[in-house]
Parts: C-alpha cells; structure tokens; sequence
C-alpha cells in the first residue's frame, strides 16, 4: 500500500488550510471578553508564576550569563515556556481532534490531516506571539538579544513544528481507538516539561539523571535556543543535527501512524 | 417516601430563596444522583478505570522526587522523598479533583440548568464525589507505600477526615467563585487550569515548608499550606508539626472564600439560566 505524499496533499488543500487554522485560533477566544489578548497575556501569567516560584523562592538560576539576574532568569524561563506550550498542545489536544469530527470522517470525503496540522499551526501562532513579545522585552536586559541568534529562530522552530506535528497526527490517529489516551495526556505533558528543563538548568552535572536527559530532543532544543537568542553563545550544530533527526524520525512516524490507521476511522467512530 | 396526595405547590415571590437551604436538603435525590453518574462516567467508560486516577499521582510522585529531592536537594527528614511527595500530593489531589469538577459543573450541565428549577448548589456539590472517589483509590495506593517504606499509622490518622474537610471546603469555595464567574464570563475557563498547573508548585506538595523560612509566610497564605502540612503530620508521624498559625491561616481561608462563594453564587445564580 503506498503512502500519499503529505506535502502535496497539503498544498493542494492550502485553502482547507488556512480556514481551518483561522478556525482554530478563532474558537480558543470564543465568548471570551480579553479575546486575543489572552494571547499575549497567558504565557506572560504563566512566567510571572513559575518566576516566583523558581525564581524567588528556589532561587534557581540557569547560570550561564555571568551575574545573571532574575530578569534574565524570566527570559530564559518565557522562552523555554514558548517552545514547551507547543509540544504541550499538540499533546493535549490531539487524542479528541478526529474523535470529535466523525462527520469529517464518514459524510465527506476530506483531507483529514489537515485537522492536526492546524491545530499545530495555530499554537506555533501563538509561540511565534510570545517570542516576539519576549525578544521585545529582552531588549531592555543588560545582555540585550543577540539578533544573529534571533534570525536563526526559523532553524530552531522548525525541528519544534515538526515535533508537535508528529505527536499531532500519531496521537491524533491512536485516540480514534484508544479514548484512553486523554487520560494520559495530562501526565505525558507533565513528564515533558520537567524532563525538558523548561524551569532549571539542564542537570548536566547529575551523571544519573543526565544520561537519560541528555536524549531529550525537546531539553536540547530548547537549550540551544536559549543560547542563541538570550545567551550570545554559538548554536552546536552536532545538537542540532540530532535534534532535526529525531524531529524528521517523528513527523515521519506520525505520518505513517496517521496514514495507516486512517482507512479504519469510520468504523468505530 | 412519596405521600398519596400530591403537595400543594404554592408559588410567590422569593419563596424559593426563603426556602433554600431547606430545598437543598429535598434535592438531596438529585445530589446523588448527579454524583453517581459523575463517578460512572469516570469509572465506566475507561477500559482501566481506577488505574487512569493512580497514574498520574504516581508519575507526578516520581518526578517530583527526582526533580525537587535530587536535582534540588531538598531535605526530607526522616522520611523518605516519594513518600513525603505522595502524602502532599493526597490532599492535593483531593483539592485539584474537586476545584475543577466543581469549577466547571454548572457549564457541564448547562442544559440541565436551563430547562428546570433546582437549587443550583446541587451541581457543584455533586462534581466532588468524584474528586472523593478518587481520593479513596489513591489512598489504597498511598497506603502500600506506606507499608513498604514501614511507616505505620498511628492515633493521628483519626485526624485525617478533618483535614480533608478542610481540603474540600476550600476547594468548594474557590469552584463556587469560579463556576459562578464563568457563567458570565467564559474566560474564567482558562484560569483553572492555570492555577492548577502553577498551584501544585506554590503549594508545598514537592517539598517541605520548614526549608523555606524566608518565603514561608507568604506560602502560608495559600490556604492548602496549612492542610498538607495536617495531612503530612497525620500520616507521617516522626517529626512532623503542625503551626497553630498554619492552620489558622488555613481554616481562616476556608472560611472566607465558602462564606464570599455561597455569597456570590447565591447571588448571581438567579441568572444562570438565562445567560448560559
């Protein structure tokens, strides 16, 4: 059985594309008074917490720049926020996106991957907001923003959408079968933002947890990252090799996943 | 139960919110039965049920030992870490359990609420059963820890229920606030989960209140402090102490945010119907 060429089949259906992500963003703001200004203002609530708590009260620090301070230490944090909100998302929200829309499956004859692909689309969106507000904010810290590491951000988010786009569209295909999955998902992304040291240093000191950590492509990524764009240091292109394999490994896998299971959809929804 | 003769119904204004407090004790049916279909669904439709309410405390258990007792280095006494970690996440379940059912109970049966009358506390009190249920399996759990890590209980267990009381009041009266607000203004939906995922740092479920003096009186606002540390005393035994100051803030809290929620709930529940 062969495969259809995802990126054909997504650029034929460009229009179903773009509606839907606009769908998308639209609905996560609906009946709400702020709108899109929750946009902005969610992950600014969401580091203002995680600051004061490890920031203030653990006194944690990434220790890189010398002399860091805590502005330093929130940029860090909203930026390691941005990029695990997408994984995040992309978690949490695919098991349900076929599950809710059998009429898709069954009355119509649709492009179906297209749904997860929006879905990622629209949360990069609002990464891509919080990034821009961040590198804004950054301006005014004593390091200032490196903006050799700012252009190279496409470099860094693209291994970040394919990640989110893989777990989208496998996760996407298994929740059909298995409706358990939603209650994994709340600990799958709880697992993911500590072993991606979204809030600490990574611990490359602890030999025993490093050696499983020192996989995590999510952990990596967002260390490069931050060492581009906050840290003025040079991105390690051999992470960066590893951490576009896995990305390539998982959209890929997703893929197949979706494509496989795709043809069974109708009969148990 | 049921009289022959059916009651004589009569209708005037503001008899019903004379009579409320005594109407809820005559819905007390519908109370258990919005409970009982709440704990069906979550434990009928799952293939593994009660394995789905373990799991997660199980994992966040593992993580927070590594994280807060290896990473960071954070005494626990003479207790062990996970299980230090497991006795704060009990009360805190129990809490996130019951503040996000009821927190979004009256949205979840907004057909309900809409079509007839019934005093509308009903529904957030029936969505803690679950958070309870789920408690109990969680328990089961802590308690095989327990016993491997041969830590018995002793006469303070007793206290326990008075500690979860406390944990339930203050999560009813935050889900009040909260399921009352998002009636109106659908943008309360986000801030549960927001509070959740920031809460389980900010109250001391991963780590012990006596390592933090500096920041301890500001955590001692956050009225859950006060009932982990109960729960941890209760259930841990050793060294383990409970302010007066603590609980007092604690209970303080509880008190202030059921009596302002039952206010506001009260209060704007007349509209529910209309606007939801």
């Amino acid at each position: 059985m062969s495969l259809p060429n995802p990126l054909s089949t997504l650029h034929r259906h460009r229009d179903l594309v773009v509606q839907f992500t606009h769908r998308e963003l639209q609905l996560r703001h609906r009946g709400s008074r702020l709108g899109h200004v929750w946009a902005l203002l969610s992950p600014l609530t969401m580091m203002a917490l995680y600051l004061f708590v490890f920031g203030l009260i653990f006194k944690s620090k990434f220790g890189v720049l010398p002399n860091e301070t805590t502005f330093d230490f929130a940029l860090a944090l909203l930026l390691g926020l941005s990029f695990y909100h997408v994984i995040a998302e992309a978690i949490a929200a695919a098991p349900m996106l076929i599950t809710n829309q059998p009429n898709f499956v069954k009355k119509v004859v649709f492009p179906l991957e297209v749904i997860p692909f929006s879905t990622v689309a629209s949360s990069l969106y609002h990464a891509l907001l919080s990034i821009l507000l961040l590198l804004a904010i950054a301006v005014f810290s004593r390091a200032g923003v490196s903006w050799t590491g700012a252009l190279a951000l496409p470099v860094l988010l693209l291994p970040l959408a394919f990640m989110a786009l893989g777990l989208a569209w496998g996760m996407s295909a298994l929740g059909v079968f298995v409706r358990d999955i939603t209650h994994l998902t709340p600990f799958m992304t709880t697992v993911v933002m500590f072993s991606s040291a979204v809030f600490y240093a990574p611990p490359t000191r602890d030999p025993q947890i490093w050696a499983f950590l020192k996989f995590n492509p999510l952990l990596l990524l967002i260390n490069e990252a931050r060492k581009a764009v906050l840290w003025h240091a040079p991105i390690d292109y051999g992470v960066m090799g590893y951490v576009y394999l896995f990305a390539a490994a998982t959209v890929a896998l997703g893929y197949v996943l979706f494509a496989l299971l795709r043809p069974y959809f109708a009969e148990v929804l | 139960m049921e009289a022959t003769e059916p009651p004589e119904l009569v209708i005037e204004a503001g008899r019903s919110s004379r009579h409320y407090w005594r109407d809820l004790w005559r819905y007390r049916e519908l109370l258990f039965f919005l409970a009982w279909r709440d704990v069906k669904v979550r434990y009928k439709q799952a293939v593994l049920g009660a394995a789905w309410a373990l799991v997660q405390p199980l994992v966040t258990m593992v993580v927070f030992t590594l994280v807060f007792g290896k990473l960071a280095g954070m005494p626990s006494g003479t207790t062990p870490y996970p299980l230090l970690v497991l006795a704060g996440l009990l009360p805190w379940q129990l809490f996130s359990g019951a503040f996000s059912g009821s927190s979004g109970s009256i949205i979840a049966n907004a057909n309900l609420v809409s079509k007839v009358y019934f005093p509308r506390l009903v529904v957030p009190l029936a969505a803690l059963a679950v958070a309870l249920i789920d408690f109990a399996v969680v328990f089961v759990m802590y308690a095989g820890f327990s016993t491997w890590f041969g830590i018995w209980p002793t006469w303070r267990l007793l206290a326990l229920p008075a500690f979860m009381l406390v944990a339930l009041l203050i999560a009813l009266g935050a889900g009040l606030w909260l399921t009352a607000l998002t009636v109106k203004y659908r943008d309360f939906r986000f801030i549960v989960p927001f509070l959740l995922q920031v809460g389980v740092f900010i109250t001391p479920v991963g780590y012990r209140t006596d390592n933090i003096p500096n920041w301890r009186d500001l955590l001692a606002l956050n009225p859950l402090t006060g009932v982990i540390d109960g729960f941890r005393w209760c259930l841990l035994g050793g060294d383990y102490q409970v302010s007066a100051g603590l609980m007092g803030t604690s209970l303080l809290v509880a008190a202030l945010l059921l009596t302002t929620g039952v206010w506001f709930f009260r209060a704007t529940e007349r509209t529910f119907a209309d606007i939801i």
